[in-house]
């Protein structure tokens, strides 16, 4: 009995029928969603910053401390937003959309079993229900497609609908398999015939289930209806704030669900040793999202066409073999006993092996050498990089060198060594250096310099010009301003100005400049 | 108990049929398509309210994941939906099916003796309806397995005709 029906019995000693089955409903729903949007916005931080370490970067570190507060900076920016309705779009089925795509991935959490009777209600046909209602999901991306009256959109819509169909039908074949050994479909009882996780009893069917149910929640490699270079952002580019945010939370909510099914049927769910069945679970759920982003920061994405091929000519045969081989193996031992792991093990592989064998990309028989152990090697590359340093400049507090002879975006005057010659106002090409000298006692004395930076082409023509070296480039790199006439630099301003002068035409003053650090060129070996 | 089905039960009924109606009048067909949606889904909860749970998750399976998402992904392949459904040259042909097709159901509805059970419906539907399907000799062994290579065949025939070559 799942603790909404203990609820439900408790309050019908004190209340009205229609009040016991009524507030333990609202109470349910409140507490799952609130624990779900946690568990989306640890979801989302630990995405964005592994995915970061994965290509080597740092991630969103800024809002709090390690960039915890992302999440939320996130969405106060989306809620904030305008939102924006396309005028040939279907208004209505525009603004329901995102709430159907959003419905069933809670919907789904209702029967997730999160220790031995922490399950909201546990009913017989758990997965069952599961299959059914996560087939909705679909209906709100068509909406959103259709109602945005915009052909990326529809394309996106069309591209789903036709990866989701395909990819259902492996999907429900691998957990018939889980469904043989259990012998139920009630997502309790399925934990509870874990003694071994059936990922060991079903390797092939877990491999089959976790590649299909990737393909089911749209990430990469299979995100092919958000193919950001083909069609824009598929069905939610017209979508913004609070709509966007939906899509957003239905995505990660999904992968939530997604997660915890592969974590009951294949992990064996809340059981574990030591800790509270309820953190296992959750460790497991981690565990499994944390591979799948790992598989989205390595896997580049699929073609339509090589899409529908491997749902339809490499999963599904091969869902349906593995389906044949545990009801042969239910059939002769019907204990299943744990040598069979060792036995669906070996079948798995040969199976994998041969079947892939059978097909042609891009002309070539699909081999071992390159797809299986391609991608092993590519999952390794980007799993070492979580332990490389990040390439990532933390740019206002940590400055990169440029290259010595840089020509940065301001002059460096030397006002001692200048004798007004104005050589460098004779050769610029543009007529921007405006100098005027008075007589002085030793020679020239500089009244006026004024150089307008909005016009400099930095050719350093005026730098190689000056006979004195009183004029250098420099090497800063940034430059800002929000009017035009602050970019006309004065003499005060090139005397207070911090000089930081580079080699430009001064090559011996290259051995005292720091080593370039900003796209510096690779070490040579040796 | 009873109140609160009874008060799903006309809500799902009365969603059911306002649905019903708006497929057929709606002139949007993309709309009429999830107005259907809607109607199959109203179906899964009467079933649901009759202690039917896996009818109702199959219910949901066939019609609202697979009829549906296809009447849908038909419309999307079509042209000139926008202008709603075009009134067509069978409409008199259309016309007689569908009066024949009332005057069939009208027919059934009246000579089906529409006796209530009294007994609970039974708690883990799975097992019994397992019983039910394949116990010896009442089963239906034989029409499921024919059901299932007939799938089986149409599937890989499907591959088959689209298989490069």
């Amino acid at each position: 009995m799942g603790v909404l029906e203990q609820f439900q019995h408790w309050l019908l000693g004190y209340w009205p029928s229609w009040a016991a089955y009524l507030v333990p409903a609202i109470v349910a729903f409140l507490v799952l969603s609130s624990f779900i949007l946690l568990v989306v916005m640890a979801f989302i931080y630990i995405e964005r910053r592994g995915v970061g370490r994965f290509q080597v970067r740092l991630g969103p570190n800024r809002a709090g401390p390690l960039g915890i507060l992302q999440p939320v900076a996130d969405a106060i920016k989306v809620l904030v937003k305008e939102d924006i309705i396309p005028s040939r779009g279907d208004r209505r089925i525009h603004w329901l959309a995102p709430i159907i795509a959003f419905m069933p991935a809670l919907a789904i959490f209702a029967v997730i079993p999160f220790g031995p009777r922490a399950i909201f209600t546990d009913i017989n046909i758990g997965i069952l229900y599961i299959i059914a209602i996560s087939s909705l999901g679909v209906i709100g991306v068509f909406m959103a497609g259709w109602a945005s009256g915009n052909k990326y959109s529809l394309v996106s819509a069309l591209r789903t609908v036709a990866q989701l169909i395909s990819y259902e039908i492996p999907l429900m074949l691998s957990i018939a398999g889980v469904l043989i050994i259990s012998g139920s479909l009630s997502m309790v009882s399925i934990v509870e015939a874990q003694s071994i996780p059936f990922i060991l009893l079903q390797p092939l069917g877990f491999l089959i289930f976790f590649v299909a149910a990737t393909a089911e929640l749209n990430r990469t490699p299979f995100d092919l209806l958000e193919a950001e270079s083909e069609i824009v952002a598929g069905y939610h580019t017209e979508y913004s704030g609070m709509k966007f945010s939906l899509f957003y939370l239905a995505e990660y909510t999904h992968a939530f669900a997604i997660s915890a099914i592969v974590a009951t049927l294949f992990l064996s769910g809340w059981k574990g040793p030591f800790l509270p069945p309820a953190l296992w679970l959750m460790i497991k759920v981690f565990l499994v999202f944390i591979v799948l982003f790992w598989a989205r920061s390595t896997l580049p994405r699929l073609r339509v066409d090589q899409l529908m091929g491997f749902a339809w000519k490499g999963l599904f045969p091969l869902a349906l073999l593995n389906l044949f081989i545990t009801a042969a193996e239910a059939i002769i031992w019907p204990g299943f006993p744990w040598q069979l792991l060792i036995l669906n093990l070996l079948i798995a592989a040969l199976l994998i092996v041969l079947w892939s064998g059978l097909f042609r990309v891009a002309g070539e028989r699909v081999s071992f050498h390159r797809y299986g152990r391609g991608i092993a090697k590519g999952m390794a590359l980007t799993f070492r990089h979580l332990f490389r340093r990040p390439i990532t400049v933390q740019y206002p507090e940590q400055r990169l060198t440029p290259a010595p002879r840089f020509r940065g975006n301001l002059l460096v005057w030397d006002e001692e060594r200048c004798n007004g010659c104005r050589a460098c106002a004779r050769a610029c090409p543009v007529s921007i250096i405006d100098i005027e000298t008075k007589k002085g006692d030793k020679g020239l004395i500089v009244e006026t310099l004024e150089i307008d930076f909005g016009r400099c082409l930095f050719c350093g023509l005026c730098v190689e010009a000056c006979p004195v070296a009183a004029l250098f480039m420099s090497r800063d790199y940034e430059q800002a301003s929000y009017f035009r006439e602050s970019l006309v630099v004065k003499k005060e301003q090139f005397i207070a100005a911090e000089k930081r002068p580079s080699a430009y035409a001064y090559p011996d003053l290259e051995a005292e400049m720091p080593p370039q650090t900003l796209l510096a060129p690779p070490k040579e070996k040796g | 108990m009873e109140t609160g089905i009874a008060i799903s039960f006309w809500i799902l009924a009365a969603v059911m049929v306002a649905s019903a109606l708006a497929v057929v009048w709606l002139r949007d067909i993309f709309r009429a398509a999830l107005f259907l949606v809607l109607c199959f889904f109203s179906v899964a909860g009467v079933f649901v309210i009759l202690g039917a749970d896996f009818l109702a998750a199959a219910q949901v399976l066939i019609y609202v994941g697979a009829i549906a998402v296809l009447i849908i992904f038909a419309i999307m392949l079509t042209r000139e939906t926008q202008r709603g459904s075009p009134s067509g040259r069978f409409r008199f042909i259309a016309f007689l099916v569908g009066l024949l097709f009332l005057v069939t159901v009208t027919l059934v509805v009246v000579s089906t003796d529409w006796h209530a059970i009294t007994e609970i419906p039974a708690e883990p539907t799975t097992s019994s309806l397992a019983q039910a399907l394949f116990s010896g000799e009442s089963g239906f062994v034989l029409p499921f397995e024919i059901a299932a290579v007939l799938l089986l065949a149409a599937i890989i025939g499907a591959i088959v005709l689209v298989r490069e070559r």
